[in-house]
C-alpha cells in the first residue's frame, strides 16, 4: 500500500514537471529558437520582437547584486566564523537576523527596496535600486552558506598556521580563504539562481520599462518580470511568455549544472595547487 | 639520516626557559598549579605522565597556543632570554615564528609538498624563489624526506604516509629555523616504523634546536631525551613531581610517585 502511494506520489511529481515543461517547450522553443528573440527589443507591449534588452537588464540587475553582496557577505561570514568567539551575543544576534532575513517573503524586500532605495535615496525605478533590494535578499543565504565553508576548515589547520607565525588575517588569506572558496562559489551561484528568478521584489524597484538600459539609474525589467507582464496585462502575450519562461528555465538550469560541476571538481580538488 | 643538523650550533646561546609560578586553568578547572621549572637549551627535554596530569597544556603555553582555547587562563611567567612571553605586550606572531610547534596529528596544508614549506617562508619575507627552493630542498633532506619525495614535489602534501606527512611538519617547522620545537605527542598517531623514523630525528635534531617533547611512552622518552620531567595529577591539577636528566629520573628517582610510575606500578 505504502509502495503504491509512493510510486503514485513521484508519478505525480514527475509528470508536474513534464507538463509544465511541455506547454514551454511546445509553445515556445520555435520562437526561442530564432536568433532575433535575442537580439531584438520587444514590439507591440511584448507580443512580437524578442528579449534583448529584458536579458541586458537581468544582467546589470544580478550583477550588481552579486557585486554588492559579495563583499559583504565575505566579511561578514569571515567575522562570524573568524573573528568571533562560538559563544558571542553579538554573532548569535547577527547568525538570528540573517536566519529572520532569510525567511522574510520577497514582497516584503520589494516593499523596503521602493521605500528605501527608490523614494528614501531618491534612486527612483532604477535598474541599481534592484540590484540593491536583491542583494540585500540574497546576502543571507550568500552569508550562511560562506561561514559554513569556512567552519568546515578544521581547526588543525588554524592552529597548524598560526604555529607557523602567520597572523589571523594572513591566515585568512592565505590558507582558509582559498580552502572555503569552493563554498563561497557555490553560495554566490544559489545567491544569483535566487536574484534571477526574484519578480516580486523587483516590480516595486527596478520596474517595467522594457527599453534597453543607457545607465544603472534607467528602470529596467528583468526576464522574470517580463513573464508576469506578458501573462497578467498583455492580451495575446503567452506564446512570448514561454519562449521568455524556458529562456529563464534554462539559465537557472545551466546555473545549477555549473554548481554541480564546481561543487564536485573544487571540493574534490581542494585547493591543491602546485 | 641528518648530517646538517649536527654541523649547526644551537642558536639559544645557553639562556633556559624559565617557568615560574605557571598555573592554567580552562573556565573553573585547574589544569596545573604553580609549575617552576628551568628548562635547558639545546637539549631534548621530554615531558611525560598519565593523561589529564597537563603536560600538552603546558606545551601549548610556552607559544601562546592557549590563546586559542575559551576559557582559558594562564597565571605565571615564562622568560625566554629573559623576556616574560605571557605578558600582553608580547608580540605572539613573532614568538611563534621562534617557537615552532608539531602537532601530535599530522597537518600538512592541502597543498602541494612544496607549497607547504614554501608558502611560510615566502610569507615570512624570502622572496626570493630559488633561496625558497634552496631551503624547502634543504628541510626536506634534514627530515630524511628529500629523496622520497624529489620527484613528486608539486603533488598533494596530503597524499603522503602518516609517517611522510608528520616529517613534512618537522620540515616545515624547521625551514623557519625556530630556536624551540615543541613537539606534541608527535609519534602517538603513527606507526612503529614511522615512529622509529621520527625519533631518530628528533636524536639529530637536539644539537640544533631546543627540544621539548610530550610523549606517553616512557620508552621513547628515555631512549630520545636528555632531560626528562615527569607531570602528576595531585589532588585534581598536575604538576611536577621529578625533573632532571634523563638517567637520574629513570634509574634513581627521588620521588616515590616516580619511582611507582617509571616502575610500571602506577599510571
Amino acid at each position: 500500500m505504502l509502495g503504491f502511494i509512493s510510486w503514485t506520489a513521484s508519478l505525480a511529481t514527475f509528470f508536474i514537471l513534464g507538463i509544465l515543461l511541455f506547454d514551454m517547450v511546445s509553445d515556445g522553443f520555435r520562437i526561442m529558437m530564432s536568433v532575433d528573440f535575442f537580439t531584438n527589443g520587444p514590439e507591440k507591449a511584448g507580443r512580437a520582437g524578442g528579449i534583448a534588452p529584458i536579458l541586458v537588464s537581468t544582467m546589470l540587475v544580478v550583477g550588481i547584486a552579486i557585486a554588492v553582496s559579495i563583499p559583504i557577505g565575505l566579511a561578514t561570514a569571515l567575522l562570524l566564523s573568524e573573528f568571533t568567539r562560538r559563544d558571542s551575543q553579538f554573532a548569535f544576534f547577527v547568525r538570528k537576523s540573517l536566519d529572520i532575513l532569510a525567511g522574510v517573503p520577497s514582497i516584503v524586500f520589494g516593499l523596503f527596496g521602493n521605500a528605501f532605495f527608490c523614494v528614501y535615496l531618491g534612486m527612483g525605478f532604477s535598474i541599481l535600486s534592484g540590484g540593491l533590494t536583491l542583494a540585500c535578499m540574497v546576502l543571507p543565504i550568500l552569508i550562511r552558506t560562506t561561514e559554513e565553508s569556512f567552519r568546515a576548515v578544521p581547526n588543525e589547520f588554524r592552529h597548524g598556521i598560526a604555529a607557523l607565525g602567520f597572523t589571523k588575517t594572513a591566515s585568512v588569506f592565505h590558507l582558509l580563504m582559498p580552502m572555503a572558496i569552493p563554498g563561497l562559489v557555490v553560495g554566490t551561484i544559489l545567491g544569483v539562481g535566487r536574484a534571477t528568478a526574484e519578480t516580486a521584489a523587483l516590480i516595486f524597484t527596478s520596474g517595467y520599462v522594457d527599453r534597453m538600459p543607457e545607465s544603472v539609474l534607467d528602470s529596467g525589467r528583468t526576464l522574470s518580470v517580463h513573464i508576469y507582464d506578458l501573462a497578467m496585462n498583455i492580451p495575446g502575450g503567452d506564446r512570448m511568455a514561454y519562449a521568455t519562461s524556458l529562456c529563464l528555465v534554462l539559465i537557472l538550469l545551466s546555473m545549477s549544472f555549473l554548481t554541480n560541476i564546481i561543487a564536485k571538481s573544487v571540493l574534490q580538488r581542494g585547493i591543491y595547487t602546485s | 639520516m641528518n648530517d646538517n643538523c649536527t654541523e649547526n650550533v644551537c642558536v639559544m646561546n645557553g639562556d633556559p626557559i624559565i617557568v615560574k609560578d605557571l598555573s592554567l586553568r580552562y573556565h573553573n578547572r585547574v589544569a596545573f598549579k604553580d609549575v617552576s621549572i628551568n628548562l635547558s637549551p639545546c637539549t631534548v627535554t621530554a615531558l611525560i605522565g598519565p593523561s589529564g596530569c597537563g603536560k600538552t597544556s603546558f606545551l601549548n603555553c610556552i607559544n601562546r597556543m592557549t590563546d586559542f582555547v575559551d576559557g582559558c587562563q594562564v597565571r605565571g611567567q615564562i622568560r625566554v632570554h629573559g623576556e616574560n612571553i605571557l605578558s600582553k605586550q608580547t608580540d605572539v606572531v613573532k614568538l611563534r615564528r621562534k617557537i615552532g610547534m608539531i602537532f601530535q596529528k599530522p597537518n600538512p596544508f592541502p597543498l602541494s609538498i612544496d607549497r607547504n614549506i614554501s608558502m611560510p617562508l615566502r610569507y615570512h619575507g624570502i622572496k626570493d624563489a630559488k633561496q625558497r627552493q634552496e631551503i624547502v630542498e634543504k628541510s626536506l633532506n634534514e627530515v630524511g624526506l628529500w629523496d622520497e619525495v624529489k620527484d613528486r614535489l608539486h603533488t598533494q602534501a596530503t597524499s603522503l604516509s602518516g609517517g611522510q606527512q608528520q616529517r613534512l611538519c618537522i620540515a616545515r617547522a624547521i625551514a623557519l629555523e625556530p630556536e624551540i620545537l615543541l613537539m606534541d605527542e608527535p609519534c602517538s598517531a603513527l606507526d612503529p616504523q614511522s615512529s622509529a623514523t621520527i625519533e631518530s630525528l628528533i636524536g639529530a635534531m637536539r644539537k640544533k634546536f631546543t627540544l621539548i617533547v610530550v610523549t606517553h611512552n616512557l620508552a621513547q622518552a628515555k631512549r630520545v631525551s636528555d632531560k626528562t620531567v615527569i607531570f602528576w595529577n595531585y589532588e585534581g591539577f598536575g604538576q611536577i613531581v621529578e625533573d632532571g636528566p634523563t638517567d637520574q629520573v629513570f634509574f634513581k628517582p627521588s620521588n616515590k610517585t616516580a619511582q611507582a610510575y617509571i616502575g610500571g606500578h602506577l599510571g
